[in-house]
């Protein structure tokens, strides 16, 4: 099973009552999986606007007695910094869960951070599952730890774990409604106490988190989160592994491939935070050489450093920090391999120099594979209209500053339309200062659906605010598509697919003072690049919402009704070989022969928009059935 | 030793599909499977790479550089691209399928404005490391089963057609049953079948093969 759905299997058998999230690869499948079950087993599982609010939620949960989690990708972990901050001087009678599924060498997110540092920061305990067992196992530890030591517990995720699949074994599911009790137990001790006022509230309730983390380590090795294994006879070669998460499974692999199995030390660190220093130091004091093998920031190897500096003084020290392991990227079998082989003084597996070469020779062959939007998709129609209509009402000269989503690919060629991406909602907040600091072209903001509830709409009202003249695109494809088409407030459905009531972002945008918003879709041609002609022409911050259902969720409905999809064909004698459908649009359902210097369409992806007939100046584009009927 | 598979494709082809039938053939044989999934920007269009072990000595989801005992690339170009995966002398399973990349077809690659890349090319590059190497017409075979989606499940033939691969054919076919669309389950059956004769008449040369009835 997939490592996120072992967590949330993990969730199910340790009687989490409340589950709440914002989509984030790759952390969402957890959420997903629990919607499949979540009134079978009587928790309440949603999406929620944000991870700060999804975060909130729990805390709500927990409040009331409820075990209750919120997972995100650790990009999106950064929006609960301060209820979390707020979070850690409160006791809860429940568990609660932060889930963060980091993503070292950003496959699917703009970043590497390691969260055990967010966790450090806020001096909470991080969990790190290495394999999927642990994966369930570890929501039980992380939700019994919360109990015992009234923390927020992280569960600290890495893309291996989370969309990998492999076995696990299950446990009983217990389930137990707890009757809902709100707790005031924070406004009886601090506030009716007295000690929240006064100069020393503060620091006294810094000492109780203090001594409640300090009691972590004893707990955390009772429930058998630190295995070590050191060898009787001698450690091979003085060595011995500290190793966390996804990389335990590499270290494994390499003992077992070189017959090392048991004869090099190895401690297995299942929470990293706080550090645990009593058991590191125990093992550590058997060798006189500790690798560490860590997916993220060398957290645990400067630890160990400073620890060492006291306690150790003679011990040596290898890691990301003494370049035996790549500083940067995710770590992989033959990384830890090699580190491994030249401590223990043994042979690296070379490569034979034939396969380099052939290897060098292929990645200069193959074409990368850039991202790109699906044939038909709404959102490369509207990056089309609007690049039409910055050059016939504004001379081509425009910046725009784009978001989080699928199309953020409208910075990719062909299309290339935005110039810059920062976080969710950062578009028009970026926007906002760009049309503040003199520029006189038009400024524009592209932001997806989902963004916008996310965070767009602070920034939104801003520009009303401070008068910013931008002209926001919103992309609205009814659907968070990047992540999995998971409903958002516009879909008018709940995670578990219950009818609720849509919140409508032209009625949002109307209320943050927007004068100009201007509804199209995008597969209307015409009428898109009049709208964002318009809106360029109007004095003051415009919005034009570009409309329609994501062409992936689409099809699938489509296939759900039996509906018949018209693909388009091209008219080889009307079609001059301009290459504007392939080279400026860029659908990835047109192909060009070269031979022959004419447009064809691949029937097999194409999806029957049709846009490429509106983007032909030759007109050469048209359905397969009237072709056929002419 | 546990036998490891590397495949790749283009997003779109179906290779969560596929490496979710395997991994339920392995529970379903009592054996155990691991595998890391490279997808989630890429759905569509974009390199997708799946990691799959099989055996009680996989501890992690990644096969090492060299490492792979077979390759199965669902699209000709990525059999190139991630070849370093393929141990010296293993088995490659190529789709004879070459889908542009699109800022290929754009024109906007450096060398490739005149000439697209072609099977013989990458082929010829894979033989230089492997000379057992099988090329697949799925795309054919799919739409000759009825269902030109079910590339896939060709491929997932071809693998059954390994003496190799710790599997029963037949159980591999169960698994197809209970993981692809209802109502497609014959057409992905048939595609199975075909894709397993080919394999077998492909590499017949090299003695890799089940015997086929």
């Amino acid at each position: 099973m997939l490592g996120n759905e072992a967590v949330a299997r993990g969730a199910v058998e340790y009687n989490v009552e409340l589950a709440a999230a914002y989509p984030g690869t790759p952390s969402s499948e957890i959420i997903e999986t629990l919607t499949l079950v979540a009134d079978d087993v009587g928790m309440h599982v949603q999406w929620s606007t944000n991870e700060m609010v999804a975060f909130e939620v729990a805390i709500g949960g927990a409040l009331c007695g409820k075990r209750s989690l919120a997972s995100m990708k650790h990009i999106g972990a950064n929006w609960i910094m301060d209820p979390l901050m707020h979070a850690v001087y409160h006791g809860f009678d429940a568990g609660l869960l932060i889930i963060s599924a980091d993503d070292p060498s950003g496959h699917s997110s703009a970043n590497e951070q390691d969260n055990r540092y967010m966790a450090q920061l806020a001096e909470i305990p991080a969990l790190e599952p290495s394999d999927f067992q642990e994966a369930k196992d570890y929501v039980g530890h992380a939700l019994s730890l919360s109990e015992e030591v009234k923390l927020p517990v992280m569960l600290r995720l890495v893309t291996r774990i989370c969309h990998s699949r492999g076995d696990c074994t299950f446990g009983p599911v217990r389930r137990e409604k707890r009757p809902p009790r709100f707790s005031d137990d924070y406004y009886r001790d601090f506030v009716l106490g007295g000690n929240i006022v006064g100069p020393k509230a503060i620091p006294k309730l810094h000492r109780i988190q203090h001594e409640k983390l300090a009691r972590v380590e004893e707990a955390a090795a009772r429930a058998g989160l630190f295995q070590s294994e050191v060898p009787e006879d001698g450690p091979s070669g003085g060595l011995g592994i500290i190793a966390s998460s996804a990389p335990v499974g590499y270290v494994l692999d390499s003992l077992d491939s070189r017959g090392l199995m048991g004869k090099v030390g190895l401690l297995k660190l299942g929470l990293s935070v706080p550090f645990p220093e009593k058991t590191v130091s125990s093992f550590a004091s058997s060798f006189e050489k500790v690798l560490v093998v860590e997916e993220g920031e060398p957290y645990i190897e400067r630890n160990l450093a400073a620890l060492a500096k006291c306690d150790l003084p003679g011990l040596k020290i290898f890691g990301k920090l003494t370049s035996h392991l790549p500083r940067e990227g995710e770590l992989n079998f033959s990384s830890v391999d090699g580190a491994l082989a030249s401590l223990l003084g043994l042979g690296a597996r070379e490569v034979p120099p034939e396969k380099l070469k052939l290897m060098e020779v292929s990645s200069k062959l193959v074409t990368p594979r850039i991202m790109s939007m699906c044939a038909g998709c709404p959102h490369r129609a509207a990056f089309y209209a609007a690049k039409k209509a910055t050059r016939t009402a504004a001379n081509a000269r425009y910046v725009a500053i784009g978001d989080i989503g699928c199309y953020t690919l409208g910075m990719y060629p062909p299309l290339r339309f935005m110039q810059d991406v920062f976080c969710m909602g950062g578009s028009i907040g970026v926007a906002n200062g760009v049309a503040k600091s003199g520029i006189t072209d038009p400024v524009i903001a592209t932001i997806g659906d989902s963004t916008f509830y996310h965070a767009g709409i602070p920034a939104l009202i801003n520009a009303t605010f401070n008068q910013a003249n931008i002209k926001v695109m919103v992309l609205d494809n009814e659907v968070t598509a990047m992540t999995g088409y998971q409903p958002h407030p516009g879909c008018g459905e709940t995670a578990t697919g219950k009818p609720t009531k849509r919140v409508v972002i032209e009625e949002i945008c109307r209320a943050c003072g927007i004068e100009f918003v201007r509804i199209v879709d995008p597969y209307d041609f015409s009428s898109s690049v009049r709208a964002m002609e318009d809106a360029i022409r109007f004095e003051g911050p415009a919005v034009v919402i570009f409309r329609r259902l994501c062409t992936q969720e689409h099809l699938r409905r489509a296939r759900r009704q039996g509906l018949r999809i018209e693909k388009y064909r091209v008219d080889p004698q009307k079609c001059v070989g301009c290459r504007t459908c392939v080279a400026a649009f860029g659908c990835p359902a047109i192909g060009f022969d070269r031979e022959r210097k004419k447009a064809y369409v691949i029937a097999l992806d194409c999806v029957g928009c049709g846009v490429c007939a509106s983007v032909c100046p030759q007109g050469a584009f048209s359905p397969e059935r009237a072709g056929e009927g002419s | 030793m546990s036998f490891d598979i590397f495949i790749c494709g283009v997003g779109g082809q179906g290779l969560v599909l596929l490496t979710n039938a395997l991994g339920r053939a392995c529970l379903k044989s009592g054996l155990k499977a691991v595998t890391g999934e490279m997808y989630g920007l890429s759905q569509r269009s974009g390199t997708v790479s799946v990691h799959m072990r099989i055996g009680e000595d996989a501890h992690s989801p990644l096969i090492s550089i060299g490492g792979a005992d077979a390759l199965v690339a669902l699209e000709a170009i990525e059999a190139l691209r991630y070849i370093e995966y393929l141990k010296k002398g293993g088995l490659a399973l190529i789709n004879s399928r070459i889908m542009h990349p699109p800022v290929e077809t754009a024109g906007l690659v450096k060398d490739r404005t005149k000439k697209y890349f072609t099977l013989e090319e990458a082929v010829s590059r894979v033989k230089r490391w492997t000379s057992r190497v099988a090329v697949i017409n799925a795309l054919a075979t799919a739409k000759e089963s009825g269902n030109p989606n079910a590339e896939n499940t060709v491929f997932l033939g071809c693998l059954s057609a390994l003496r190799e691969l710790p599997l029963d054919p037949e159980k591999v076919k169960e698994a197809i049953a209970e993981v692809v669309p209802r109502g497609t389950v014959d057409q992905n059956l048939k595609a199975f079948e075909i894709g397993m004769r080919m394999a077998s008449e492909a590499l017949c040369d090299f003695g890799v093969c089940r015997n086929l009835r």
